[in-house]
């Protein structure tokens, strides 16, 4: 290794090419090393559905998932991203809606929706760990994710609704 | 106009990604002050946003798998976990599940999209982290890193010093007793919403007693939020070498309240934040002492 000549293990310059898959389909990218991935998701490949509020990782409005884990896109870089995998709002369900989403329209879970997003990719990082959560496992798993309008009793009730049913109650 | 996430700045910095220790600090070495160590990133780029300068260089340590590992020496009765461990792996991890107090406190940090990012190892090394004062409780011990070899130290020793940006934090090294003492362990934190603005205050502690009820050890510690983390060494003075049903609460009440150098902002008073660790403090030994 020349470190003078920055030959290294991965060498990586300020303006890089990332192969990311997104919702199933890899994608290149050039970007600057830093760029917010909610950046990219929104404006490079136009995946509006993930919000952006806070755009400092306190609202959970631009929760996506990587390899399966909960982020916020709005705090994770362009670098950091590199070879992972992606799922947006836009990659669950598919002709129809996801269950989750079922839960959230049967349940009242939304009023003007802008969390929405968010919300349901923190409840599908949740189902997937813990198929059977209790209210406060609920509030746990949502506690990064605000919502302006419902008072959460609505979004509570869809996650509940969803964990009886998988259950069989 | 379009909605968009400020990216750092228009020259993003160059990113090197060594797979070896050896190679991480060889690097930090040679670019000193331009290059910078940066696991998680989330603590940085809150600081990057907020005016801290952006480095020449990341040098990211995401690829040193070597400091994720987790283990358990039965033999030592020492937990050992590696720095780049994510703050959310107390959900999934075997070992770290054995643990409830060590999960309590990772729990108690942002919430679970940062956790999934941030790691035990930056929250220590950003010198704010609410595990500071917690490990310092659990007397833990960092294994550090650079050009020259690896050395360990207490975390509190450390934490006193001034900081030496080149070491790289390898390892956290938790005792976990072996001796027949009774002993109590304890993290509590303080907040309004927790991932939404900082901590109020956190208080933590590991107190050891003997069959006749005397106080053997103890280490008690406060932080969080803007406070700097401390070890409340007046209060622990007071009660080691006495019998805990001869604590004087009162005395233990003034005295944490007197030693806490407590952060004040507009909107919490630090007089309140010293009554709110004493009251801590008491009500956890009362926990233990004051049932029969
Ligand atoms: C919304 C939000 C909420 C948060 N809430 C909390 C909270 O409740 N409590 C809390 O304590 N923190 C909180 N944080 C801060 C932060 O997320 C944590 O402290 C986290 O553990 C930092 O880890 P990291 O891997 O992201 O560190 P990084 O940002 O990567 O690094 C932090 C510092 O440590 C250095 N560093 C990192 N790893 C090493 C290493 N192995 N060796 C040497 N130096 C190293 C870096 O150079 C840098 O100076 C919050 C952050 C956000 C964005
Ligand atoms: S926009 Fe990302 S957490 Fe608020
Ligand atoms: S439904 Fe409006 S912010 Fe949650």
């Amino acid at each position: 290794m020349d470190i003078n000549n920055k030959v290294l293990d991965n060498p990586i310059d300020a303006l890089m090419t990332i192969t990311l898959t997104v919702n199933g389909e890899k994608i290149d990218i050039q970007t600057a090393s830093t760029e917010k991935l909610v950046n990219i998701l929104r404006e490079q490949l136009n995946f509006v559905g993930t919000k952006i509020s806070c755009g400092i990782g306190r609202c959970g409005a631009c929760s996506v998932l990587i390899d399966n884990e909960l982020v916020n896109a709005c705090f994770v870089m362009a670098y950091q991203v590199n070879g992972k995998s992606i799922t947006t709002i836009e990659g669950l369900g598919g002709v129809t809606v996801d269950e989750v989403q079922e839960a959230f329209l049967t349940e009242g879970g939304f009023q003007c929706g802008y969390c929405t997003s968010g919300m349901i990719m923190a409840v599908k990082y949740l189902l997937a760990l813990n198929p059977n959560p209790s209210e406060s496992d609920i509030k746990e798993a949502l506690a990064g994710n605000l919502c302006r309008c419902t008072g959460y009793g609505g979004i509570i009730r869809s996650v509940q609704s969803l964990a009886a049913k998988k259950i069989g109650i | 106009m379009s909605n968009q996430v400020d990216t750092l700045s228009a020259e993003s910095p160059v990113i090197l990604m060594p797979t070896s220790i050896e190679k991480a600090v060889e690097l930090k070495s040679h670019y000193g002050l331009n290059g910078e160590f940066v696991s998680g990133a989330t603590l940085l780029q809150l600081q990057w946003l907020n005016g801290r300068k952006t480095p020449e260089q990341i040098i990211s340590l995401e690829q040193l798998t070597e400091l994720k590992s987790i283990q358990f020496d039965q033999h030592k009765g020492e937990l050992s976990i590696g720095a780049l461990t994510p703050l959310g792996s107390y959900q999934t991890h075997k070992i770290l599940k054995e643990f409830p107090i060590i999960c309590t406190a990772l729990k108690s940090i942002a919430a679970p999209g940062i956790r999934n990012r941030g790691t035990i190892g930056g929250n220590i090394m950003g010198r704010v982290g609410d595990l500071i004062p917690f490990l310092s409780a659990l007397s833990a011990k960092l294994v550090f890193q650079d050009v020259k070899g690896v050395k360990q130290i207490e975390i509190w020793d450390w934490f006193q010093q001034t900081s030496n940006s080149d070491f790289l934090l390898s390892h956290i090294l938790i005792p976990l007793d072996r001796d027949m003492l009774e002993s109590h362990t304890f993290y509590r934190k303080v907040g309004r919403r927790e991932t939404f603005t900082a901590a109020i205050l956190t208080v933590s502690g590991k107190i050891k007693w003997d069959e006749e009820g005397k106080i053997i050890n103890a280490k008690l510690a406060v932080g969080g939020g803007d406070n700097k983390p401390m070890r409340l060494e007046k209060t622990e003075q007071l009660i080691i070498g006495r019998n805990a049903i001869h604590l004087d609460w009162k005395t233990i009440f003034s005295t944490v309240a007197e030693e806490f150098v407590a952060a004040e902002d507009a909107f919490v008073s630090s007089s309140y934040r010293k009554k709110v660790a004493a009251n801590l403090i008491v009500a956890e030994l009362q926990s233990q002492f004051a049932k029969e």
